[in-house]
């Protein structure tokens, strides 16, 4: 087989006859709905951050415990920081998205070690708490980004510079496995 | 603007993360989709295509114990997959270009940037009901054509070397860049292990 062997095929499209039924809805019909879906779980959401801090919190005071359980901690944190970086926006919580990617880079960042990787944390988790309890929606205005200030800053201290993106030599697709 | 009857479609949503789950059921519910079926995680996954049939998978790339690459791996390249076809949309929070690269090299079809909006997620389905991909194998690769702008004409030297320094290896996959694009119907055939029209094939 030479170096450059390649095959090209072309499916049928399994889709497009399924859906071509001449029926159903435009695109903008379900916009439309869509919209109305997301905003339904709005409150639903506000009751899943709650829960989120109360694990934060657990995983937070036992960081500096010991070398092995700190590394744990900080995985679970981070997973669940990344779940709200990933979720708050779709929901109208535009801050908890911001916060919580302030937090994935922090942890990203910094030495599992670091003297005052605990206390940054904790700002975190506190800075969402915030956001919860006075059920601050979209980006919280002047005072979000007051706080998105003071976050950053913290990563920028204890973390450090963002790290360069990893090599991804042939077959080393293990690496991928953690995203951390 | 045309109509779409979505209720044939049968749906997979893989996600560790109930809200998510919970949101784009919802969406799917809501514009149609005839079935949704959930998953935990890839392992679940794989479980259930092996017995269903499914018409588009949406996928969460971390998870435990098989996380999204690894179920677009299997999917696309295991012998045992259970639909080595399906169109995949992978859903991410993490931007950062070597991820997106990573996914696209798994085999995937599309990708939405988390956080998810019933636009993004409504726009990418559209798409890829309108737009499928063809299809690529390679000696360490098999899944949708990973060049967005198949269309552009390119002349010029080879560009498998050109551009591509001794050593460099972020991407681990042959870059396809001068297989010529395969719109013309003439070069097709009936290919007889998907029952496909076989655009374009390089000498072994």
């Amino acid at each position: 087989m030479g170096k450059y062997w390649f095959e090209v095929f072309e499916p049928p499209n399994a889709l497009k006859p399924k859906v071509s039924s001449g029926c159903g809805m435009t695109q903008q019909e379900m916009l439309a709905k869509a919209k109305m879906v997301v905003e339904s779980l709005h409150d639903d959401f506000a009751e899943e951050l709650e829960a989120t801090i109360e694990k934060l919190r657990e995983s937070e005071r036992l960081l500096g415990a010991s070398h092995e359980e700190s590394r744990s901690q900080i995985d679970i944190i981070f997973r669940l920081s990344h779940e709200m970086k990933g979720q708050g926006r779709t929901f109208g919580f535009d801050l908890v998205s911001s916060i919580g990617e302030s937090l994935c880079a922090l942890l990203d960042r910094a030495d599992p070690g670091h003297p005052k990787l605990a206390q940054a944390t904790k700002t975190h988790i506190d800075a969402l708490h915030l956001v919860s309890s006075r059920g601050m929606r979209g980006d919280g205005g002047e005072t979000g980004a007051k706080l998105m200030e003071s976050l950053w800053k913290e990563v920028e201290v204890v973390g450090g510079p963002p790290k360069p993106p990893p090599a991804l030599p042939g077959g080393n697709r293990d690496a991928l496995k953690s995203p951390r | 603007m045309q109509p779409y009857d979505l209720t044939q479609l049968s749906m997979m949503i893989v996600d560790d993360n109930l809200m998510i789950r919970r949101l784009v059921e919802k969406l799917l519910n809501c514009i149609g989709v005839g079935s949704v079926i959930r998953a935990g995680n890839g392992d679940d996954a794989l479980h259930i295509l092996g017995s269903t049939h499914i018409d588009m998978v949406i996928t969460d790339c971390m998870m435990e114990p098989m996380d999204g690459f690894e179920l677009v791996r299997n999917l696309r390249t295991a012998e045992q997959s259970p639909n080595r076809l399906v169109p995949i949309l992978m859903m991410t929070a993490h931007t950062e270009t070597w991820r997106v690269a990573a996914a696209r090299d798994a085999g995937i079809n599309e990708f939405i940037v988390k956080p998810i909006t019933g636009d993004a997620l409504l726009s990418r389905i559209i798409y890829m009901i309108e737009h499928p991909r063809v299809f690529v194998r390679t000696r360490t690769y098999f899944g949708p054509d990973r060049r967005r702008k198949s269309d552009v004409p390119y002349h010029g030297p080879e560009r498998r070397s050109a551009g591509r320094a001794k050593g460099d290896t972020f991407m681990s996959a042959p870059v396809l860049g001068s297989a010529p694009t395969p719109t013309r119907d003439n070069d097709r055939q009936q290919h007889p292990e998907f029952g496909t029209d076989k655009t374009m094939r390089m000498p072994a």
